[in-house]
C-alpha cells in the first residue's frame, strides 16, 4: 500500500485530499454526463466515495483507488438507471450543448462513452468497472461515438 | 476528428459544483470514517487513532450533498422530459411541460413552445381556436402567417416556428390560460347540451359523453378521470392544430367565452344560452366542414382517421408517460358460436405436412413421421421455462413454430454479492418464429429464426406469407432518443435487426395508451419482412381476412394490405369504441364492426371502401361478452348468454335463425355441425351427449356417452371430453362420414382415455362404431385426426394410435416421449 493510501486510510485529510484530487473531476464528469442532473451526480459521487473509502484497505496504489471509486460510481449510476425505468428523470433546464448531446444517448451509451473519454479505458476494462457485458459495452460505445461524432 | 479530445474539451468547461471541491468533500468523508468505522477496517497505523479534526465543523452530510439547483427539481413532478435538444433537432416535448390539469390555471415552470403545444393538444383546441389565440398574442405577423398558410404543418415545424417567434415565457403563460379557459367554456357548453341536432344516421360527435371511451388522453390518472367527464367523442373533432382543419368563418366564440369566464357577473341563464348557441353553431359547422372535406355528413365516409406524422422521438414523446394498456391486442371472443363456427387466427396446435406430423403440447413440440398410418417420433423439443410455446402455423414453406419469450435488457450488470443484476436497456417481449425445414422439420440445422418484437395476438397465412399481428407496450426503460429501444422490430435469421419505420406508424392525434400493434408480413420463401404499426390506443382488436388485416383501436378501424409490403390501405372512424366483445368481419356483403357506445353495442356496417352503410345503435346492454356473425346476421351475446340478433337489413330479430351457443361446436359440413356437451340435470354431470346439429340449432341426432351406453364401467360424473372446449379435438372425415371423439373418464380402477368412433349419415344420423381405448394415461392433450382413411388418436401422455375407421382395428401405435433436454433456439 502506498504511503498516501495508508495515510488517507488513517484519516489524514491532506493525504485524502491528494487522493481525491487525482480523479474527482473525472468521476464527476462520468456521473454528471451519465445522469440527469448535477445534484444526482454529486449524490452519486459522494456515496460512491464513501463506499470506496470503506474499502481503501484493499487498494495497493492510487490507481487502484481511482478504479475502485469509479466502479462504485458505476454501481450507483446503474442503480439510478433502474430508478429511471420507474420514474423518468427530470433533466436540468437549459443544458449546454455537450450535456444536451449526451442526453440524446441511451443510458448505457452515456455511461460507456464518458468512462471511455475520461478514463481512457479499453472496452474490456469498462466492462469490468461497469459490470456490463463486453459485447454490450462495445456495441454501446460504438453507437455512442457514432451519434456524438455527428453532433460534436 | 479526435472525439475523445473534443469531449474532454467540452467536459473541462463544465462548471463544477462547489460541494465537490476537495476542501468541502474531504471533511465529509474523513470525519465520518474516523468517527465510526475506519479503525477496525483499515489496517492503518497510529494515524487511525488520531482524533478527528474539527468534528464540530462537520456539516450534516445530507445537507451538504444538496446542491442548490436540486431544490427546484425536488418539487417537480415525477415524470420529466428529456432536455430540450439543440434547436435543429426534433423537439421532445418536455414532461415537465405536460399539460397540467385544467383546474389549475398556473403555468408550469419552463414554459415554452413545446409545452404550449402540448397543452393545446391536451385540450383539443381546434385549428380555428388556435389561430384565434395566436392572433391575440404578441406573435409576429410573419410567424402567424406561416402557421396560418401552411398546409400539412407538422407539430415539429409548428414548434420550431413558435420558438423562432418573438413570444416570451409570459406570452406563453397568457396563451395557456386562454387555452384552458377556451377548453373549459367549450366543455361546459357541450356538457350542458343534452340532445344536439342530429341527422338520421348516428353521429358520434353529437352524442353526449359516454363513460367507456378509452381514447384520447395524453396523460394518465387525472386525465383519464377527466375524460369520463369530458367529451370522449370530441376526439372525432379535429384535434390537430393544423390551421386548415377548420377553414370556415366560424365566429370567435372563444373570445366571448373567455370574457364570460372572466366576468362572472353575467347571468347563468344568459351564459348558458350563449354557450348552447355557440355549441350548436360549432356542431353545424363541423358537419359543413366534413361535407366540404369528404363529400359526406357521415363519419368515416371517404375520410380516413386522422394520424399524427411523427418521427421516432415524436412517437416516444406522444406516448411516454401514458399508461400501457392492460388489455393486449386480441381477436374476437370465439367462445360463442352462431351457426357455423369459424376461426379467428390460423395458429393451431397440429399440422400434418406431407408425411410429417408436428404437434405441440404445453412446452413441447413433437415431430413425427407418418407412413401408412404408422407414426414414428423423430424429435421432441422441450422449451424452457422462459419460453412460452404459442402454437404452429402451416405456411407454404414449412411449419412455423411460434413461441414467446421475454428479451431481457441487453445491458445487464454482472451480479454482485449484494447487488442484483441491473437491467439498463429495455426488456421486451419477443415472438419467436422458427420456420422449420419444409420437408424435414426434424432437421435442426435448417431452421429460419425470426424474432418479432411484441406478443402474438393473431397470425394468418396468405399467399405465401405468414402474417403476424403483435402487441407490445412501450418498452419499460425505453429511451426517447433511441428509437431502437422502443420501435417494433424484427431480427432476421442472419441476426440483422430491422425496425419499423416511424413513417409506417399510425398514431391518433390523442393517444391514450403507450403501445403498438404491429402487423408483420413474412414472405416465407424469400425471407423478406415488412411491417406497419398502429400505436397509442387501448383495446385493439385484430382480424385477418385474405390480404386485409384489420386493427380496430378506439373508434378507428385501420385496414392494412398485406398483398405486398404491409401498408395502411385505409382507415375510418366508426361509432363506438373497440371493446372486449367487439368483432370485425369482412365478407362479400362488406365489413361489419361491433363496438361499445353508450353502454350498449353498436353495429357499424361499412362497404368495402370503408364508407358507412348503416349503423345500428343500442343493441343489448350490461356486460357484453361476444359478437358472432352468421352470414348477414350479427349476434351480440351478453354475459348471461342472451343473444341479440340484427338481420342483414339492420333490424332487430325477434328470433334467431341460427343457434347461438357457448362452448365448442365443430364444423362438419355446410349442413351440420358436431357438438359435444355434458348431460345431466341440476349441475350433476351424468355423461356426455354427442349431437349432430343443423346450423339453425336443430338437433338431428344424438348419441349418449355414459356407463349405460358406450362407456363401460364409467363413473358418469367423471366423463368429459376436451372437445367440450376445443372442437378441434374431434377428428372429422365428412367425406367418409366418420368422426372420432376423445373422451376421458374414471372407471373405478383406471383413468381411461378413449376415442369413440361414429359414422354419420347425410341426414345427420349418428351411429356408434367402436373405440380406441387406453388405460392409465394422463394426457394433457387428446385429439383425433382422420386422414387418408386412417384415424390417428393422439394422447400426448405417451402414445399415438392409428386405427382403421372401417372396423376400428388398431393398425399401429407408437409411444412418444418428451425430451428432458431443454431445447434452445437454433441460431
Amino acid at each position: 500500500m502506498s504511503e498516501i493510501l495508508t495515510l488517507a486510510a488513517g484519516g489524514d485529510t491532506a493525504a485524502f485530499t491528494q487522493l481525491y484530487t487525482r480523479s474527482y473531476k473525472k468521476i464527476y464528469f462520468v456521473a454528471y454526463y451519465s445522469l440527469a442532473t448535477s445534484k444526482e451526480a454529486v449524490e452519486v459521487m459522494t456515496a460512491s466515495l464513501k463506499s470506496a473509502y470503506e474499502e481503501i484497505g484493499g487498494c495497493k496504489s492510487e490507481e487502484d483507488f481511482d478504479l475502485l471509486w469509479l466502479k462504485k460510481t458505476c454501481e450507483q449510476i446503474i442503480a439510478r438507471y433502474r430508478e429511471y425505468r420507474k420514474t423518468p428523470p427530470r433533466q436540468e433546464p437549459d443544458p449546454d450543448f455537450i450535456k444536451a448531446s449526451m442526453n440524446r444517448l441511451t443510458d448505457a451509451e452515456r455511461l460507456a462513452v464518458t468512462i471511455w473519454a475520461e478514463f481512457d479505458l479499453e472496452p474490456k476494462d469498462i466492462a469490468s468497472v461497469t459490470g456490463l457485458k463486453l459485447e454490450v459495452v462495445s456495441k454501446k460505445l460504438d453507437s455512442a461515438r457514432e451519434k456524438l461524432a455527428q453532433k460534436l | 476528428m479526435d472525439l475523445k479530445k473534443t469531449m474532454n474539451g467540452y467536459f473541462e468547461r463544465t462548471q463544477l459544483p462547489a460541494e465537490i471541491s476537495p476542501e468541502k468533500m474531504t471533511p465529509v468523508i474523513i470525519k465520518k470514517d474516523v468517527k465510526s468505522e475506519s479503525a477496525e477496517k483499515q489496517p492503518v497505523p497510529a494515524k487511525a487513532e488520531q482524533p478527528a479534526p474539527a468534528k464540530a465543523e462537520q456539516p450534516a452530510p445530507t445537507k451538504v450533498e444538496q446542491p442548490a439547483p436540486a431544490k427546484a427539481e425536488q418539487s417537480a413532478p415525477a415524470k420529466v422530459e428529456q432536455p430540450a435538444p439543440p434547436k435543429t433537432e426534433q423537439p421532445t416535448p418536455p414532461k415537465a411541460e405536460q399539460p397540467t390539469p385544467p383546474a389549475e390555471s398556473k403555468p408550469v415552470p419552463e414554459i415554452g413552445a413545446s409545452a404550449f403545444i402540448k397543452i393545446v393538444r391536451h385540450h383539443r383546441i381546434t385549428g380555428r381556436e388556435f389561430l384565434n389565440l395566436l392572433g391575440n398574442s404578441k406573435i409576429s405577423n410573419k410567424a402567424y402567417q406561416e402557421i396560418e398558410n401552411s398546409k400539412g404543418l407538422t407539430v415539429k415545424r409548428l414548434i420550431e416556428i413558435l420558438e423562432e417567434s418573438s413570444l416570451t415565457r409570459e406570452d406563453y403563460e397568457k396563451l395557456i390560460i386562454a387555452v384552458q379557459q377556451t377548453a373549459a367554456a367549450r366543455d361546459k357548453a357541450k356538457a350542458d347540451q343534452s340532445e344536439p341536432v342530429q341527422p338520421q344516421a348516428p353521429q358520434a360527435e353529437e352524442k353526449p359523453a359516454e363513460k367507456a371511451e378509452p381514447a384520447a388522453e395524453e396523460h394518465p390518472a387525472k386525465a383519464k378521470e377527466e375524460q369520463t367527464k369530458e367529451l370522449p367523442k370530441t376526439e372525432k373533432a379535429p384535434v390537430n392544430i393544423k390551421p386548415e382543419d377548420e377553414p370556415s368563418d366560424e365566429p370567435d366564440d372563444e373570445d366571448e367565452e373567455d370574457e364570460e369566464e372572466e366576468k362572472k357577473p353575467l347571468s347563468t341563464k344568459k351564459l348558458f344560452i350563449i354557450i348552447a348557441v355557440a355549441a350548436i353553431v360549432l356542431i353545424a359547422l363541423s358537419f359543413v366542414i366534413r361535407y366540404v372535406a369528404t363529400g359526406s355528413f357521415l363519419p368515416g365516409e371517404n375520410g380516413g382517421a386522422s394520424s399524427q406524422n411523427l418521427d421516432e422521438s415524436g412517437l416516444f414523446a406522444a406516448m411516454n408517460g401514458l399508461p400501457v394498456s392492460t388489455q393486449p391486442a386480441f381477436t374476437r371472443n370465439a367462445a360463442y358460436t352462431a351457426g357455423t363456427p369459424y376461426k379467428e387466427s390460423d395458429v393451431t396446435d397440429r399440422v400434418m405436412k406431407g408425411d410429417r406430423f408436428v404437434f405441440c403440447d404445453k412446452d413441447t413440440v413433437y415431430i413425427l413421421r407418418c407412413s401408412d398410418g404408422v407414426m414414428q417420433q423423430l424429435d421432441s423439443r422441450s422449451y424452457g421455462e422462459d419460453v412460452k410455446l404459442l402454437g404452429l402455423l402451416d405456411t407454404e414453406k414449412g411449419v412455423a413454430v411460434i413461441s414467446e419469450t421475454l428479451k431481457e435488457g441487453i445491458a445487464n450488470a454482472s451480479e454482485g454479492d449484494d447487488s442484483p443484476a441491473a437491467e439498463i436497456a429495455a426488456s421486451r417481449y419477443e415472438t419467436v418464429v422458427e420456420l422449420l425445414d419444409g420437408e424435414l422439420p426434424e432437421n435442426r440445422q435448417n431452421i429460419s429464426l425470426y424474432k418479432f418484437s411484441g406478443r402474438c395476438a393473431g397470425a394468418w397465412t396468405e399467399s405465401g406469407k405468414a402474417i403476424f399481428a403483435l402487441w407490445e407496450g412501450l418498452a419499460d426503460g425505453a429511451n426517447g432518443s433511441d428509437g431502437n429501444s422502443f420501435m417494433p422490430y424484427v431480427t432476421a435469421p442472419d441476426n440483422n435487426t430491422s425496425y419499423c419505420s416511424a413513417e409506417n406508424v399510425f398514431i391518433g392525434s390523442t393517444p391514450a395508451n403507450a403501445g403498438f400493434v404491429t402487423v408483420f408480413s413474412l414472405d416465407v420463401q424469400s425471407g423478406s419482412v415488412s411491417c406497419a404499426t398502429a400505436a397509442g390506443s387501448e383495446g385493439q382488436l385484430v382480424y385477418g381476412q385474405g390480404t386485409d388485416i384489420f386493427v380496430f383501436q378506439g373508434n378507428t378501424l385501420l385496414r392494412y394490405d398485406v398483398s405486398g409490403n404491409v401498408t395502411l390501405k385505409d382507415s375510418c372512424t366508426v361509432t363506438g369504441i373497440a371493446a372486449g366483445f367487439s368483432a370485425v368481419r369482412k365478407d362479400e356483403d362488406g365489413i361489419k364492426v361491433t363496438a361499445l357506445d353508450n353502454g350498449s353495442a353498436v353495429l357499424n356496417v361499412l362497404d368495402n371502401d370503408l364508407n358507412s352503410v348503416m349503423t345500428v345503435n343500442g343493441i343489448g346492454g350490461g356486460e357484453l361478452a361476444a359478437t358472432c356473425f352468421n352470414g348477414g346476421e350479427t349476434y351480440i351475446v351478453d354475459a348471461s348468454g342472451k343473444a341479440y340478433g340484427i338481420d342483414a337489413e339492420g333490424k332487430t330479430m325477434e328470433e334467431s335463425t341460427v343457434e347461438v351457443t357457448a362452448g365448442s361446436t365443430a364444423a362438419y359440413n355446410d349442413k351440420m355441425n358436431i357438438r359435444i356437451s355434458p348431460s345431466g340435470d341440476a349441475g350433476q354431470r351424468t355423461g356426455l351427449v354427442l349431437s349432430a346439429v343443423s346450423p339453425t340449432g336443430e338437433v338431428l341426432s344424438t348419441l349418449e356417452i355414459n356407463s349405460g351406453t358406450v362407456a363401460d364401467n364409467a363413473k358418469d360424473e367423471y366423463i368429459s371430453s376436451p372437445a367440450e372446449t376445443d372442437s378441434t379435438a374431434i377428428g372429422i372425415d365428412a367425406e367418409k362420414g366418420v368422426i372420432a371423439v376423445p373422451v376421458t373418464y374414471f372407471d373405478g380402477v383406471s383413468q381411461v382415455e378413449r376415442f369413440f368412433i361414429c359414422n354419420i349419415s347425410g341426414e345427420g344420423e349418428l351411429t356408434y362404431k367402436g373405440s380406441i381405448i387406453e388405460y392409465d394415461r394422463n394426457s394433457s392433450k387428446l385429439f383425433a385426426l382422420i386422414q387418408d382413411d386412417i384415424i390417428t388418436a393422439v394422447m400426448s401422455g405417451g402414445r399415438i394410435i392409428s386405427a382403421d375407421p372401417a372396423d376400428c382395428s388398431v393398425i399401429a401405435y407408437v409411444n412418444i416421449h418428451r425430451s428432458e433436454e431443454i431445447y434452445s433456439y437454433q441460431a
